[in-house]
C-alpha cells in the first residue's frame, strides 16, 4: 500500500510521517519528494529543521528548496523583499506556503515540510493546526493550486506529546507511524503503520513491511499477524447428519404423525362431563384409601 | 391509563402555536420537533423538545456526526425551519448543498407481521406479534436518500444563515474565546431578528434550528473552560426562545474526562456515536449487521421529573442508502466456533470425551 501513495497512484491531500529517533523518516521523505519531482508538478521543500545543504546534495535540481531554518525569527534580513523567513516569523506555516503558491507557474504544487517539530514549538499548537487546516481546505478545494502536503512530524520530540498527536493525526488524511522492526529476520524490511481515509469515508488501516531501493524505488508487503488467523470453521457443506450415529431427520409418516399430536395445554374443547362453576371431579383410583366416615365424628365438643 | 369511566378531558391544543415539522409530546404538552432520523426520535421520547440543546458526541472519524447534522439540516429544510448553520472544520455552505434527498413517503415498505403460512403451534402466543423492528410513525420526521442532493429549488424557500470564524483574530481578549463570544453574538442576533423569543409575537411563529458542527476542535482554540461557559449561555438562551439547537463535539479529542461530562451535563440530551470503521471490531462477526455503537447518555426531562426511557440503551446503527435506522443492538446466535474463543494449536478440535481422531460424534 505504501508503494501506491510514494507512485501517486492513490491520492491523499495531507500526508503525515511519524518517525522517532530510532526510526529515521528521511529515506521516506526523499522518497517522496523524488517521486513528485518526476512527475509534472512543482514541488517546494521547506526546511524547518535541517540545513538546506542537506536536501540540495541529494535531491533532483527541479526540486525548490526553501529555508527556513537559518534565520527562521528574521533577525537577520532586515530588508523586506523575498525574505520567506521574515514571512514565517510573522504569519507562520500558513504565510509561507500561501507565498510559495502564489509564485506558482500553473502547475499544481506539492508541498514537503521537513519537520512540522519547530513549527509547533516556535508557534504553538493551536496555530499550527489552523495553518494546516487551512492548507488542508486548499489542497480539497483546488487540487490544481495545492495538489498535496507531506508533513514529517517526530514523535518523540513534539510539545504536549499525548494532544498534539492526536489532533494531527485527525486532521490528516494519511498517516504513516514508523515502527521498530521487532522480528530478526527483517533484514532490511522497515515497518509502518498506514492509517488512510478515503474519499467515500471508510478507513483503511494496515501494517506494512517496506523497503526503499537505492532508485527510490518502494516495496512493501502487508505484514500478517500469525495469532489472528480465523481457526477452521466447520465446514458448511457436511450435513449434520452424517455426523452422527443417530437419525436426526424425519421421513413423511413421521412428520405427519408429529402435526396430528395434540398438544397439551392448547384448547381442544370442553372434556366431558360439562359443568359450570368450579365443580371439583374426584375419580379414586386403587390405591386410594376412601373412608365415607367424618374423623370429626369422635369429637367430644 | 384508561379514561374511559371518568370525566377527564385532556386539554389540547389551546395555546400550543401550530408551526410545521413540529408536534405536541404525547407525555407533557411540550412542542417536538424531529431530528431529521425517525428511529432516533422514538429513542428520544419522539423528538427534539424546542427550545434544548442536543448534543452528539462524534465518532472517531466524524462521518457518522456528519451525516446526522446534515440529516438534521435537511429536516429543517423540509419543515421550512429558520437555519443557521455554524462550522469551522467544513465549509458550512458547502454542506447545505449536500444536503440528502427525502424519500416520498409513498415508496416505503411497512415493517410485516409474519404471514398467515408462519402458523404457529407450539409459540402461538407470538402469533400476533409483529415483527421485531416495527416501522416508526413516519408521519413526523422523514428518511434520506444519502446518494441524491437535495433539490436547490427546496432549500430557496428557506431562511439559511451561515457563520464562519474568517474574520475573526483568535487572540484570547482577558481570557475571554473570541470564537465563542463571536458565536454567542451571532446566534442572539439571529434569534433577535428572526422574532424568535418566546415573548416576541411575530406573525407566523417559526422554529430557528441551529446547527454548530464541530464544536470544541482544536480550530476553536484548545480551552476546555470556554467552552463549557458557552454551552451554558446558550442553553440559556435557548430555553427563552423557539429555538434548537444541535451540536456535535470531537469529545476524543478532549483528553480531560471530567470536561467531557459536564458538557454533556449542561445539554439537554446527549448521545454517543461509536464507529466500528478502522477498528478491530469491524471484522468482528458479532457486529457484522451494524455500522456502530450508540450510547444516550441524557435524556430531557423538562418541566418534569422524569425523563423518557426508552425500551433499552444496547443501541447500534446501521447505514443504508435510504435509511439510517438505530435500533436495539442484538447479537446473533452463536453457531460455530469463532475466533475469539481460545482455539487449541493442536489442530483439531477436541470435544469433550470424543475421539479425538474421528470427526464423528459418539456418544
Amino acid at each position: 500500500m505504501l508503494s501506491s501513495f510514494t507512485s501517486r497512484k492513490t491520492h491523499s491531500s495531507l500526508i503525515i510521517i511519524e518517525d522517532n529517533a530510532d526510526q529515521p523518516s528521511s529515506y521516506l521523505f526523499q522518497t517522496f519528494i523524488h517521486n513528485a519531482s518526476l512527475q509534472h508538478l512543482k514541488v517546494h521543500v521547506i526546511c524547518f529543521e535541517n540545513p538546506v545543504e542537506k536536501w540540495t546534495r541529494i535531491l533532483n535540481s527541479n526540486v525548490n528548496i526553501h529555508d527556513c531554518f537559518s534565520d527562521h525569527r528574521g533577525w537577520n534580513n532586515v530588508n523586506e523583499e523575498n525574505d520567506l523567513q521574515g514571512v514565517y516569523q510573522e504569519k507562520g506555516l500558513l504565510g509561507v506556503v500561501q507565498e510559495l503558491l502564489n509564485h506558482g507557474d500553473g502547475k499544481p504544487s506539492v508541498v514537503c515540510i521537513d519537520s512540522l517539530t519547530p513549527v509547533l514549538f516556535r508557534h504553538g499548537l493551536n496555530k499550527c493546526y489552523r495553518d494546516l487546516h487551512a492548507l488542508l481546505s486548499i489542497a480539497r478545494k483546488d487540487e490544481e493550486k495545492l495538489n498535496q502536503l507531506v508533513a514529517v512530524i517526530h514523535e518523540d520530540a513534539v510539545p504536549e506529546r499525548w494532544d498534539t498527536l492526536e489532533q494531527m493525526r485527525h486532521l490528516a488524511t494519511t498517516v504513516f507511524q514508523i515502527q521498530l522492526a521487532s522480528s530478526p529476520n527483517s533484514s532490511g524490511w522497515g515497518l509502518l503503520h498506514v492509517t488512510h481515509r478515503k474519499a467515500g469515508g471508510k478507513i483503511v488501516k494496515q501494517v506494512e513491511e517496506y523497503r526503499i531501493e537505492k532508485d527510490y524505488s518502494v516495496l512493501s508487503r502487508e505484514k500478517k499477524n500469525q495469532q489472528l488467523e480465523a481457526s477452521e470453521d466447520v465446514d458448511p457443506t457436511v450435513a449434520v447428519q452424517n455426523l452422527t450415529t443417530f437419525k436426526l431427520t424425519l421421513n413423511p409418516q413421521e412428520e405427519e404423525a408429529r402435526s396430528q399430536l395434540v398438544l397439551p395445554y392448547t384448547r381442544q374443547g370442553r372434556p366431558k362431563g360439562q359443568s359450570g362453576g368450579g365443580k371439583v371431579f374426584y375419580e379414586p383410583d386403587a390405591a386410594d384409601d376412601w373412608d365415607d366416615e367424618d374423623p370429626d365424628d369422635d369429637l367430644d365438643v | 391509563m384508561s379514561s374511559s369511566g371518568s370525566s377527564f378531558r385532556k386539554r389540547v391544543g389551546t395555546r400550543v402555536p401550530f408551526i410545521l415539522g413540529t408536534k405536541p409530546s404525547i407525555q407533557n404538552a411540550q412542542l417536538l420537533t424531529s431530528t431529521g432520523v425517525p428511529s432516533l426520535d422514538t429513542f428520544i421520547g419522539g423528538g427534539i423538545p424546542i427550545g434544548t440543546l442536543f448534543l452528539i458526541e462524534e465518532d472517531v472519524y466524524g462521518n457518522f456526526a456528519k451525516l446526522l447534522f446534515k440529516y438534521y439540516l435537511a429536516e429543517g429544510v423540509i419543515s421550512q425551519h429558520d437555519l443557521h448553520v455554524v462550522s469551522q472544520d467544513v465549509d458550512p455552505v458547502q454542506m447545505i448543498e449536500d444536503l440528502p434527498k427525502p424519500i416520498e413517503k409513498a415508496n416505503l415498505k411497512e415493517g410485516s407481521h409474519f404471514g398467515p403460512k408462519d402458523q404457529m403451534n407450539i409459540a402461538w402466543r407470538y402469533q400476533n406479534l409483529p415483527s421485531v423492528q416495527t416501522e416508526p410513525d413516519t408521519d413526523f420526521g422523514h428518511h434520506y436518500d444519502i446518494t441524491q442532493k437535495m433539490d436547490p429549488a427546496q432549500m430557496q424557500k428557506v431562511n439559511i444563515t451561515y457563520w464562519n470564524a474568517d474574520e475573526i483574530d483568535g487572540t484570547h481578549l482577558n481570557g475571554n474565546n473570541a470564537y465563542y463570544e463571536e458565536l454567542l453574538e451571532s446566534i442572539k442576533q439571529r434569534i433577535k431578528n428572526g422574532q424568535f423569543y418566546s415573548e416576541d409575537s411575530p406573525k407566523k411563529r417559526n422554529v430557528l434550528r441551529i446547527g454548530v458542527q464541530s464544536l470544541g476542535s482544536l480550530l476553536w482554540g484548545r480551552d476546555s473552560t470556554n467552552l463549557i461557559l458557552f454551552l451554558y449561555k446558550l442553553r440559556s438562551l435557548l430555553q427563552s426562545s423557539y429555538c434548537i439547537c444541535l451540536l456535535t463535539i470531537p469529545t476524543h479529542l478532549i483528553k480531560k474526562i471530567s470536561d467531557v461530562h459536564r458538557c454533556q451535563h449542561l445539554c439537554d440530551t446527549a448521545v454517543k456515536l461509536e464507529s466500528f470503521a478502522g477498528s478491530d471490531r469491524e471484522t468482528n462477526p458479532i457486529f457484522k449487521d451494524y455500522h456502530g455503537l450508540f450510547y444516550i447518555n441524557k435524556l430531557p426531562a423538562i418541566n418534569s421529573l422524569c425523563s423518557h426511557v426508552p425500551g433499552s440503551f444496547d443501541l447500534a446503527f446501521k447505514l443504508r442508502r435510504k435509511r439510517f435506522s438505530i435500533e436495539m443492538l442484538h447479537l446473533p446466535p452463536e453457531l460455530q466456533e469463532t475466533t475469539q474463543r481460545e482455539q487449541d494449536d493442536f489442530g483439531s478440535v477436541m470435544l469433550g470425551c470424543s475421539n479425538p481422531r474421528s470427526k464423528t460424534l459418539d456418544f
